[in-house]
Order: structure tokens, then sequence, then C-alpha cells
């Protein structure tokens, strides 16, 4: 059964004069146990999403469910308040209480929460997540002498001492310095695990969203656009929106012409090409779709002679250093492909050189219906109303 | 149960009592302007009717509107320049000025109108005298009987105010923007007109509108010197104060709802200048601080401005009460009165002063509760509730201030004679104590919505989602990160209760006298020599009240020290708890921590 549950929610804000829709009928059946992810661009609804989830927000329609207890549900004017529901959260801000050391902090909820515990057990139960977090010696320091990894961690210490039947995490990574997210990152997600604990995660972050998600909700303008595993998210994206929002990807415009169980062919300005169709949707001939490729997953005509389908010739217009590995760039039919390699390969500037995209690791996707810059726009308004409401 | 059990009901239920004495304020004074003669229960247009038949209704208004901009212009010509030193300048003493300022709010308007009636008074003023050049003995060399001194007085006094209103928009002006035009190769001169003062120029007008509207309602001054042609706080003075019959409220009322006319009015324009200064504000909070501005030869000028506010406000008005205590009867300086110098009156004085001691502390004590709590409630209410009336809350606040002081008072006085039978709080401190704690409210909610738009709202949220109902954190959360807050605007209140005239002096029935009427009245009867020796009782009370109150929270004076100003006061207090502690049980150790 699942233990977070939400049916058609739905979330609009009223602004001074426009109407945000913030939730476009979101259905979710979450796990026990699962590290879940809601990715998105800002302003895509996945803050709304996880406040509502709280009680911090009220949407306008539907219902959620955790743990078998209805604690929303629009039809029948039922609002449990946040601080009647089993969840605990951490914020982006980790919204340690400034006036309280760390003790203080985790103990408060513990005390005057749902749960009101015994003195004796909160110090035990205090200590413990202190110890699990390795904090065991901060228990008496003021908050505001910590630095931000150390705040976040009272955050975490602060929501796990709840024992929640579902965490929640707003963005909780992504005040801290590269290195120590990368490393938090990990941490996070074998400490739920280990702990058995229903997490929704929201981020904006692809790479925190790939590293820590069992499943990750890729979420766009209200909707969720795709559900599925990390790689598959990856690897097969529905559309061009998930394709361009994770990673790196090269993207042509193309015209469907065929398909069958092993792969589907399409009509580039480099001519015909075969790749997967990883989109939901059923193409006929001559519909317009996508077509994509990663740049790392582009083989380059080395010494030896590569052979097969999806051939390109084109001229090597740049080659650039990027820190980790270096990107070139090769004209072909006007359009410009973009190459990935972690070593140098042996081509210069002005070379012509061949090029495959192996058919197993080319998609194809149903084209985006607005431009990103637009879906942006339209997001920083609704992150703007979520925060005020 | 929608999220709100009865609990956090108490605040909603202390924020509506709130809401309800500051409408009493803003609209009891209508409703006192329609009854006639006073009464409670017979309504009528007749106050009005008289009010518009005397002719000099016109001349009147003009002159408090005359008043209003004098003032500003007083206020301005200092405020502006030492809101400037302080912020931007390398002025050599910018502490020493900012605790100038903080004194001078323990130094009362009418107080300062005393001092100054004694020396410019055309018939026996201290220099006039001095001089030998009274109205008597061939014209006065200085006649304070005159608008223009009343301008020029209230206009200096109100100087501290201005600049601590000003502070934060010079504060605000991030450097960059400067710099950048600097940078962009405008010259000095052309940044400041062109970048600067735009920037600066919507909050200084706000603090202009506002402070016409104080000098407009001021009464200390006017009170005093009362003479030079009618202003309309002195007509609703009049009309409570008549000397033949009972006070006629209802035409005080009448005449309050012109004032209140101008005042509000004006405070509509506040509104709209505040609002186009918050639009310059810069987003994000985080501001770059100039390095200070070398002042150069201009410290010569400076120096000049500060030295002429600091001896027209503070050393004139001691020294010349000091004096008039010393020597037994008004006289100038001579070799005989010098021989005659005592401190008689100083010890004479502590015989007057018992029950308006009294009731001035009960009045303090009354008026810090009642705004403290009340107010904390309704800043809750408007800043963190996220309830629909929270807008309607705090545009009722907001309309607070556009209530002249004497107008509360004839309408709290209404409302005493209406509840009288219910409640027989007419005429006594208590009612007073009601009407001040609600003339402070507005400026303790203003106080604390800004201190409460600081913390942050997750704080609230991280404990609603763990789990804390409402009123716990409303209880652990909010109220102990608003204490500091909450302990200065007390603080404040506290002062700022001792030390107003208007609201005792307007409802004293004589039964409610306080210091301030005490002194008041000695003066009007001509005991120079007794009213100044109260006097001084009170400014030092009042300085050491100013020490404290600095000392405690520090003031806004350490730039961005939000946190730094939380620790000390939490310091404070652990500090304050362990020594009450070891004073009440000297051989128990001191609980420390949790954890071990």
């Amino acid at each position: 059964m699942a233990i977070l549950e939400t049916r058609k929610l739905e979330a609009k804000f009223q602004l001074r004069d426009s109407v945000v829709h913030a939730l476009r009928g979101i259905d979710l059946y979450i796990e026990e146990g699962e590290f879940f992810v809601l990715l998105g661009p800002s302003g895509c609804g996945k803050t709304t999403m996880l406040r509502s989830i709280a009680g911090l927000e009220r949407p306008s329609a539907g219902a959620i469910r955790i743990d078998g207890e209805l604690v929303f549900d629009s039809s029948s004017h039922l609002f449990v308040p946040p601080n009647k529901r089993p969840i605990a959260m951490v914020f982006q801000s980790y919204a340690i209480w400034p006036h309280m050391n760390v003790f203080e902090n985790i103990a408060f909820p513990l005390r005057r929460g749902r749960v009101r515990m015994a003195e004796n057990d909160v110090r035990t139960r205090v200590s413990e997540v202190l110890e699990m977090l390795g904090m065991g010696d901060m228990s008496d320091r003021p908050v505001i002498t910590l630095s931000g990894g150390q705040q976040q961690r009272v955050a975490l210490a602060r929501a796990l001492a709840l024992r929640p039947r579902v965490l929640l995490m707003d963005e909780p990574l992504s005040n801290l310095d590269l290195k120590l997210q990368i490393r938090l990152r990990a941490q996070m997600r074998d400490l739920m695990h280990e702990l058995r604990l229903t997490t929704v995660h929201v981020t904006h972050n692809q790479a925190e969203a790939l590293e820590t998600g069992d499943r990750i909700a890729v979420m766009e303008q209200g909707k969720i656009v795709q559900l599925d595993a990390p790689q598959t998210i990856y690897h097969r994206p529905a559309n061009e929106f998930v394709a361009r929002f994770l990673g790196d990807m090269n993207i042509f415009s193309s015209r469907f012409q065929s398909g069958n169980s092993d792969g589907v062919t399409v009509e580039t300005s480099f001519g015909a090409l075969v790749g997967q169709s990883t989109s939901s949707r059923t193409f006929a001939a001559g519909d317009n779709c996508m077509l994509g490729i990663r740049p790392e997953d582009v083989e380059i005509d080395g010494s030896a002679a590569i052979d097969g389908p999806n051939l390109l010739e084109g001229t090597v217009i740049s080659s650039d250093y990027v820190g980790e590995g270096f990107v070139h760039t090769v004209a072909v039919a006007g359009e410009s492909i973009r190459i990935k390699r972690h070593h140098k390969e042996a081509i210069s500037t002005g070379d012509t050189v061949r090029l495959r995209f192996p058919p197993s690791q080319t998609v194809v996707v149903t084209p985006a219906e607005h431009l990103i810059s637009e879906d942006l726009e339209g997001g920083l308004a609704g992150e703007g109303a979520s925060r005020a409401g | 149960m929608q999220g709100r059990s009865f609990g956090i009901g108490w605040v909603y239920l202390l924020a509506g009592i709130g809401l309800f004495l500051v409408c009493i304020s803003v609209f009891g004074n209508v409703i006192t302007s329609f009854s006639e003669e006073g009464d409670v229960d017979k309504f009528s247009l007749a106050n009005y009717y008289e009010l518009f038949d005397q002719d000099t209704l016109g001349s009147v208004t003009g002159r408090t509107i005359l008043l209003g901009f004098g003032t500003v212009f007083w206020m301005f010509l200092f405020s502006f320049p030492f809101a400037w030193l302080l912020a931007r300048t390398d002025f050599r003493f910018r502490t020493g000025l900012f605790s100038l300022l903080t004194a001078k709010l323990a130094i009362p308007g009418f107080i300062t109108a005393m001092s100054y009636v004694w020396l410019f008074n055309p018939t026996s003023g201290l220099v006039n005298q001095f001089f030998g050049m009274t109205k008597f003995n061939g014209g006065a060399l200085f006649d304070v009987y005159q608008l223009g001194w009343i301008c020029f007085l209230q206009g200096i006094v109100l100087v501290p105010g201005g600049v601590f209103m000003m502070l934060p928009a010079f504060r605000n002006l991030d450097a960059s923007l400067e710099e950048a035009a600097w940078v962009s190769g405008v010259s000095k001169a052309h940044t400041i007109r062109r970048i600067v003062l735009p920037l600066l120029g919507p909050s200084m007008v706000a603090v202009s509108i506002f402070y016409f509207v104080i000098g407009v309602e001021m009464f200390d001054f006017v009170a005093i010197i009362g003479m030079p042609g009618d202003v309309l706080v002195m007509w609703i003075y009049d009309a409570i104060a008549e000397s033949d019959g009972p006070p006629n409220l209802g035409f005080a009322g009448a005449a309050g709802v012109v004032l209140f006319a101008i005042c509000g009015g004006a405070i509509v324009f506040y509104a709209r200048f505040l609002r186009q200064a918050k639009k310059y504000a810069v987003v994000g909070g985080k501001v770059r601080a100039t390095a200070p501005q070398p002042l150069g030869e201009l410290r010569w000028a400076a120096y000049g401005c500060v030295g002429f506010w600091l001896v027209a406000t503070i050393i004139v008005p001691v020294i010349t009460i000091i004096w008039v205590a010393l020597v037994p009867f008004f006289q100038p300086p001579s070799i005989a009165a010098l021989e005659s110098v005592s401190l008689s009156s100083f010890s004479d004085a502590l015989e007057w002063i018992g029950e308006p001691l009294k009731n001035t502390l009960i009045l303090m004590v009354g008026s810090v509760v009642i705004a403290a709590s009340l107010a904390t409630s309704i800043t809750w209410l408007v800043t963190r509730s996220q309830n629909g009336m929270a807008h309607w809350a705090d545009s009722i606040v907001f309309l607070a201030p556009a209530v002249p002081t004497i107008v509360t008072g004839v309408a709290f006085q209404f409302l005493g004679i209406a509840i009288f039978h219910w409640l027989p709080l007419f005429g006594t401190i208590w009612l007073v104590a009601i009407a001040m704690g609600t003339r402070m409210l507005a400026y303790c909610t203003r106080t604390m919505n800004a201190t409460s738009l600081q913390i942050q709202f997750e704080l609230d949220e991280a404990a609603y989602a763990s789990g804390v109902s409402k009123l716990d954190t409303f209880r652990r959360i909010f109220l102990p990160l608003m204490a500091p807050a909450i302990f200065y605007s007390a603080l404040m209140v506290g002062m700022l209760a001792a030390r107003d005239l208007t609201l005792p002096l307007v409802m004293n029935t004589g039964n409610s006298e306080v210091v301030a009427t005490l002194i008041f009245n000695l003066q009007t009867n001509g005991e120079q020599n007794a009213a100044a020796a109260v006097a001084l009782y009170m400014i030092v009370v009042l300085v050491l009240l100013a020490l404290f109150a600095r000392r405690i929270t520090g003031m806004q004076e350490i730039r961005g020290a939000e946190i730094v100003r939380r620790r000390s006061f939490r310091d404070w207090l652990s500090q304050l708890k362990n020594t009450a502690a070891s004073i009440a049980n000297p051989s128990r150790k001191q609980k420390h921590g949790y954890g071990e």
C-alpha cells in the first residue's frame, strides 16, 4: 500500500490580476521506504506540492492520504493542520530556531509536538540522532555558531528525531557549497535507506536527483511529465523538456518515418537516422518529433573505421577544454553537434570527421509544447505565489 | 477544527481587543462630534453648526497647517544633516551625537517649552529682564509668544525622532549604486544629485509628512506658550477645559474631526511615499555599506550645526531649569540672586510629588502592559497568522497615528462617560492608561512588525511541521525571538507615557494628576521654582530610563548586528536569571544545559 498518496491535486494562487495554476491534477503513489524525488525548474510546482503534503499550503482541489489517513480532501472540506500530520520537514533555509541550542532545537518538537515524550526519552532520542549524524559533542552549542553544513545536519536531526512516517525535504542542500553537497547527497540517501524512511525530496538539481532518488518525478508547469527510475529518466526521457532539463543533450527536430520493435526511423537534416522512441505517444508517419543524443554517447571516427547506420560526416569547428574533459563541436549540414570526451581526441579545428549515433543511445521524443524560457517565466511567478501564500 | 484550536484563540482575542481600542481612538471622536454638548444619548449636527459659525475657523485651520510646515522645516534643517553625518561620513563625534539624540528623548517637550517661556517671555523672561528690556519698559527684546517660535521649538525637539526615522533609508542605500556612477565617470556632485537624492527622496518626503502630522497635533508647546493665536489643538483644549461650565466634548469632537481630516489626508500621502520608498529598497537585504566619506573643511559646518542644536535643545533648557529651581523666586542671574541660591525647592517638591508619582507609575505600567501585549498580538495577526483579516488590521493600525493625541483623549473621555454606569473608569488614571496604551499601540506595532518581518517565516513552519501547535509556536518561537523588540518597545512606551502631558491634561478631572500635569499646573499657577524642581527630578529619571533602554538593546547603531543584539540580550537575561537564582539560593549549583 502506498504510504503517501495524492489524488487529482490542484493548486491555484490568485495574484493581483492573474491566477497561477501551480498544480494541475497530480496523482502520486509513494511506497514505504522509498526515496522519492520531485525534480523541476523553479516554479514548476514542486515546492507547492511538498508544502501541500506538509499542510503548510492548502490545495484548491484533490485529496492527500498519508499512512492510510486522509489529511486533505476537498470534497469533504477536510484539512488536517500540519502539526497533526505524521510528517517531518527539512527546510531550504534549515529554519533552525536561533534562540535555542542544538539540543533544544531537536528536543522542542519532542516535548511540545504531536507525541509528547517523557523528559528521559527526549534525552535518549536526541543523543541518538546526534550520534547517528556524528554531532554527539555539539549538543550544547548555540546554533548560530554552527557552519552551514552543521546547521543542515541539525535540521535533519530535528526531523529524524520525530520518526515521521514521511520525511519531506525542500532543497535541503542548495545552500551548501558544491563539494559538501556531493558528499551529503550520498550520506543522506544511505541514511534514509538504512532507516527505511519514506522521503520526498524536492530539488531543482538534476545531479542530486539522479544520485539520490529511487524514483524521480519530473515536473513542468504543475504537471508530472515523467515518473521513473533515475536511469530511465536520464537515458529514456519521455519528451524534449525532460531531455533538455536533465543533463546535456544534442537535440534536432525531425519527422517520423517508420518504426518497429527494434527502433524507429526519423528524417533529419542529416538524412534518415535510427533511434529508440522513448515517448509515451505513438507517432504516425510525418509527425514532428525530436531526435536526441547525449554528447558523451556520440562516437567519433578514430583510426578504426566505424560502420553501420547513423553515420554522419562534418567539420570540427571548435575543441574546448571544460575542466572535466573536452567538448568538440562538429558542424553537420548546418547544425552543430556537441561531443564530450574525457581525453583529447586527435582532431583539430577544420578537420573533417565521421560521427556515429549508436541507435541504442539515440532517442526520439515528443517535442516540447512551450519554449523553456517561457516556462521559466511562468514558473517564477508561481514560485513567488507559493512563497507568498 | 480548521487548524486553529482554541489555544491560539487567545492571541486573536487580544489582537481583537487591541483593534477595538484603536477603532475607538480613530472613530470614537467622530461619534463624539455628533453628541450634543457631550451627552451620550443626544446626537445632532449642532456641534458642526457651531464650528462653522466661527469666523476664525479658516484662519485657525490655516495657522494649524502653517504650524505643521514650520515644524517640518526646522526638523528637516537639522535631521537631514545629522542623519547624513551619522550614516555616511567620518564625523568624529558620531557616537556622541547618537547618545545626545537619545538623551534628548528624556527631556519632555513641555519642559523645553516651559524653559523657553521663562527665558523669552516678553513681560518677565529672564533674558529680557537681564537686559532690562521687557514689555513694561520700552518693548521686549524677545517675544516667545509667536507662531514662529513654536515652529522652531517643535522642530528642534523633534530632531531625534526624525534622525532615527531617516537613518534606515541612508543605511539601506547600496554603496555600489553610487560607486557604479563614479566608475562610469559621473562626478561626485552629479552622483549625489542624480542617484543619491532621487533614491532618498521618497523616504525623506515620507518622514516629512509624518512629522507634519506630529507638528500639527503636538500640544506641549501650544499648551505652554499658547497665546499666539489659536490653532486647532488649542480650540479642542479650550472646549474641554472651559473655565465656566462642564467640558464641551461635542464641540471638541467636531474641531477634532477637522484636525483628524488634515492629519488623515497627510497620512494617505505618507502611505503613498512610503510605498515608493520601499520600491527602491534593495531586494535581498544585503547592502554593502559605503566607506565613510571624509568631511574635510565641511566638518566645521557640522560642528556648528550640531553645536547649535545641542545648545538650543539641551543646554539652554536644562541650565534654565536648574537656575529657576535654585533661586527662591523668579529672577535673572545677579550677585544677589547667586547669594539666595538654595536647594529647598528640591526637598519641598518631595511633598508635592507623592500622589502624582503614584499615578504616573500606574499610567506607565498600565500603558506598557496594554500596549505591549496587544501590539504583540496584533503583530502576530498581521505578519504571521496568514489570516484574511491581517490586511484590515494592518490598515486600521496604520491609520492610528493620524489621530491626534488630543483627539484620542476626547474619544476616550466620551467612552468613559458612555460606559460609566457599567464601568466607572471616567476620571480615573486607569482610563488615561487605556487611552495612552492605545495611543502607543500603533507605535509598538510598527516597531514589532518590522522585527517580525525579519524573522524567517520558516521558523514557524518548521515548528508546525514538527507537530507543534500554533499557541506553543507563538509562545516558544515567536515570543522569544521577538523579546528584544517587545522589551524595547515596552521601555519606550514607559518613557513616553511618563513624559506625556497631553492625555493626562485633557483627561484630568482632578483625581488623576500625574507628574507632567503637576509641573504644568505649578507653572500655570506661577510657581516656577517648584515646577523646575519637579521637572529636574523627572528629567533625571527619564535619562536613566533612556540610558537603560539603550544599554539593553544596543539600539540600532550597530549596523546589521541583528544576531549580536539577540545574543547579547539573551546573555543579559540569562545572567539576570542566574544572579536572581544565586541570590535566592546561593548554595544551589547553577543548572546548565540538558544533554549531560
